[in-house]
């Protein structure tokens, strides 16, 4: 189900999660300022000004410290600290800090040169993640990118109530994922959001008393800036579309059955059948039957996921494209609201129509994909428990040990949440994998890793390992998908296409259609093709 | 002669000779302004913060006085060309005998080399983008290295046997129409060559970044700018500045600090810097740091 670990996978993909702050509140602030001024002015305007200035202060410092230090000795071991990314830039970083706290009105001259050269800052260090692979990418640069977003937002939140600005400018709080620093970081941005939320809780709590909610128009909104019209659509619809434009047949089914206790996992996977190729595939129908997001906070309602982030004005990254290997396949990042509207139910749509249903064609696909999503809403993180079947030791690779990863310490979660039709290509992982579908429907079709010889693995591409990603097309092959159009194929190449596809055909694989409730285990190196048939969500685990 | 910079001036770098008063915010020069007046004056090197240039006193420098200067012989090879620091922090430089590549300042004092290449010999110049290396020797050929994931910049078949990470010739580049090449840009992740002839060719990008100049691929391009003959050229971060044959200077791509010396707030195509060096003057070269531009003015000598 998972793509492959961020360092080996596709550039764009790779890119794409180095700079996908994956929390941004564009217009989150300007809007509730807008809307409900005075309440929250009161409210926690205060408190997280005052959050900002003492992160300013401490910015500052730190920056004026290291500069010390540097100078009295100017040849340290600096690859652990700011001065990493060079004194310039922590000097003008500290007087950016400087010109904040002395800072008269935000409305000046001297504020518009600070926001440029915050500006400065932040495209200096991201200009940086592209110049590493993840994994090389110095911790300062992040910490850079980090603190001059806390400075801009500090400043916007003072022109946010200055009243020549708060009807143009946006707020953005950003990098949480990659947010980077000891003092601040990932910590600061959470604690800030916290506060940010119990603004967003009481608004609307006050426009529900006072019904102030502006009567609805049937105007979609493509910027999703203002989201109280189509909004209102979102939280009147019950439950998302169950509409599958297409469902693959279930030709070699996976077994169901109950779920088993941790020591009869443990015992099926140490007592394989076919003792070379290791435990295979099953399916548990009861599972996650205990699950508040089967339950109680169900996943299933669009209101209840709107209600976890601020009524959909979070920002996710999400791929566009139907595939991570087709052409034109990108990433970007849009707000929660905006992709459950535009991209996972169409239905929701304030100018939705029955046709639109099945003209899909010209739409492009968004996929929320291998997202940590859920540590980024802890309130949907408290809808799933991890299901006491990770805590096993499953055995190693059943062919290949250079596969095995360092044994981690919590199972790694990630959520998949898109509408009918994604695709995640036929790869396997270096992990074993508990597979939930807690909304809709997917398709998924599994090869032993005794076949991978025959699953043509892609070699590195443009730089980037693609090893665990297998060249061929599901779909394709099956003649669910029209072939990519742009492939001229000399009838060399075709009669040798047609080999592969006549062999591909033979190679022996299980195959299950996932319901809503269902768990699939997917063992270590095992070959997956995955498919979205309804709008889907669903959360993995991995663990070894 | 008189240097003359527009852009970025966050530290100063485009005032020489010191700051009166450092209470406030320097700000950024919108257009070409004179900087520098003195007998002679050399191609400057402006780094992200500092501006390093060669004249009748020595060296002098403008702005924040950066890691990498620390270090004397480094300061006099990128002055030469012979030295030059990618986006990524590492550091190539050539000894006359081989190409040494460092990874970092550090590793450069500590005589630790990543890498030596000895396979670039008579190299007359150096120029690094973000994530690689050009180099030129003498004789008009033309060497590449660098991070495989951006193939573009390199201008070549990446293979098992011609890797990326080690410098391999750049075919296309010779047996051009107008000669061999005589000189290279590099920044970003775009590079340039331009030959005796004096055309102006291009080629790199990044895969999601838009670039600011047509018809740029992993193949040299030739730029064209009207009908204009190139004397000079010069790249920054995002950003590049021409010099015709007939004396004017043409410059595109992003307007964030003023580097193209023209008025637009967005990213222009090439266009005229409304600069006249005066009667008699004559632009001799241009520069770019990474945000800012440079041109050097030959004025007629003075009669007494």
């Amino acid at each position: 189900m998972d793509t492959p670990t961020p360092n080996q996978t596709h550039p764009t993909f790779l890119l794409v999660l180095h700079t996908a702050p994956s929390l941004l509140l564009n217009s989150l602030l300007a809007y509730l300022l807008q809307r409900h001024q005075g309440n929250w002015k009161e409210m926690v305007y205060r408190q997280l000004l005052q959050f900002c200035r003492d992160a300013s202060h401490q910015i500052r410092q730190e920056c004026d410290d290291l500069l010390a230090a540097a100078e009295a000795d100017p040849s340290p071991q600096r690859h652990q600290s700011l001065l990493g990314c060079g004194s310039a830039l922590v000097s003008l970083l500290s007087r950016q800090a400087s010109v904040l706290a002395s800072l008269e009105h935000p409305n000046t001259s001297a504020a518009d040169l600070l926001m440029k050269r915050l500006e400065d800052i932040l495209s200096i260090s991201y200009s940086k993640f592209y110049c590493f692979l993840f994994k090389d990418l110095p911790v300062y640069w992040r910490q850079l990118y980090t603190d001059a977003s806390i400075l801009k937002f500090h400043l916007l939140l003072l022109r946010a109530t200055d009243a020549a600005h708060s009807d143009q400018q946006t707020l953005s709080l950003e990098g949480i994922r990659w947010a980077a620093g000891e003092q601040r970081g990932r910590v600061w941005v959470g604690k800030a959001l916290d506060l940010l939320h119990d603004a967003w809780t009481s608004t609307q709590a006050e426009a529900g008393a006072n019904a102030v909610r502006p009567a609805k128009r049937a105007k979609l909104d493509d910027k999703g800036d203002d989201p109280s019209s189509s909004d209102d659509m979102l939280f009147a619809a019950a439950s998302f579309s169950l509409f599958q434009p297409f469902t693959p047949p279930v030709e070699k089914p996976i077994p169901c059955r109950p779920a088993m206790s941790v020591e009869s996992f443990q015992t099926y996977m140490d007592n394989p059948p076919d003792s070379t190729l290791g435990p295979e595939p099953l399916i548990f129908t009861d599972l996650v039957e205990d699950w508040p997001a089967r339950t109680t906070h169900p996943w299933d309602k669009p209101a209840y996921l709107l209600s976890t982030t601020f009524g959909g004005h979070r920002l996710v990254p999400v791929e566009i494209g139907r595939s991570y290997v087709d052409e034109g396949w990108g990433q970007k990042l849009i707000t929660f609201g905006t992709l459950m509207r535009d991209y996972i139910d169409p239905s929701l749509s304030p100018d939705h129509t029955v046709q639109n249903d099945k003209s899909q064609s010209g739409k492009q696909i968004a996929y929320l994909a291998q997202h940590p999503l859920l540590t980024q809403l802890p309130a949907l993180r408290n809808d799933i428990l991890i299901p006491d079947l990770c805590y096993t030791s499953p055995p190693p690779h059943p062919t290949d040990s250079a596969k095995d990863q360092p044994e981690v310490d919590e199972p790694k979660l990630n959520a998949w949440f898109g509408p009918p039709g994604t695709i995640t290509p036929l790869h396997n992982d270096p992990y074993h994998n508990l597979l939930v579908q807690v909304v809709g429907c997917k398709y998924v079709r599994l090869y032993s890793p005794l076949h991978t010889e025959q699953m043509q693995a892609r070699g590195k591409e443009d730089g980037v390992e693609m090893g665990n990603t297998s060249s061929l097309d599901v779909g394709v092959l099956e003649g669910w998908d029209q072939p990519a159009q742009d492939q001229q194929l000399s009838p060399d190449e075709q009669a040798s296409e047609e080999r592969l596809r006549r062999a591909f055909k033979d190679v022996p694989y299980v195959d299950c259609i996932l319901n809503p409730g269902d768990t699939l285990y997917i063992p270590i190196g095992w070959w997956h093709y995955v498919r979205g048939l309804s709008v889907s969500f669903s959360v993995s685990f991995w663990w070894n | 002669m008189e240097l003359y910079a527009s852009g970025n001036n966050a530290w100063n770098q485009l005032v020489f000779g010191g700051v009166e008063s450092a209470s406030n915010e320097p700000t950024d020069f919108a257009s070409f302004q004179l900087v520098l007046r003195d007998p002679v004056i050399e191609r400057p090197h402006a780094s992200l913060a500092c501006t390093c240039v060669n004249t009748s006193n020595g060296i002098q420098t403008a702005g924040f006085p950066e890691d990498w200067m620390q270090s004397q012989s480094l300061k006099d090879r990128v002055l030469q060309s012979l030295a030059a620091i990618a986006g990524n922090g590492t550091i190539a430089v050539y000894d006359g005998q081989a190409v040494r590549q460092y990874q970092s300042v550090s590793h450069f004092q500590h005589g630790t080399a990543q890498r030596v290449f000895t396979s670039m010999r008579n190299v007359s110049q150096i120029v690094a983008y973000e994530t690689g290396f050009a180099a030129l020797s003498t004789t008009g050929q033309v060497w590449t290295w660098g991070d495989e994931r951006y193939e573009a910049c390199l201008c070549r078949d990446v293979s098992d046997v011609s890797l990326a990470e080690e410098p391999g010739t750049v075919a296309e580049l010779e047996g051009l129409p107008t000669g061999k090449v005589k000189k290279l840009a590099a920044a970003g992740y775009l590079l340039m060559a331009l030959t005796e002839g004096n055309d102006l060719y291009a080629w790199g990008g990044r895969p999601g970044l838009p670039g600011f100049l047509d018809d740029i691929s992993a193949s040299p391009s030739p730029v064209v700018i009207e009908d204009h003959d190139v004397a000079d050229c010069a790249i920054g971060q995002s950003h590049a500045v021409v010099l015709t044959m007939s004396g004017e200077v043409y410059t595109a791509g992003a307007n964030g600090n003023g580097q193209l010396g023209i008025t637009t707030e967005t990213d222009s195509p090439w266009s005229r810097v409304p600069f006249s060096p005066g009667s008699d003057a004559t632009i001799l070269s241009v520069a770019c740091g990474p945000r800012n531009s440079f041109m050097i003015v030959q004025k007629p000598s003075r009669h007494t």
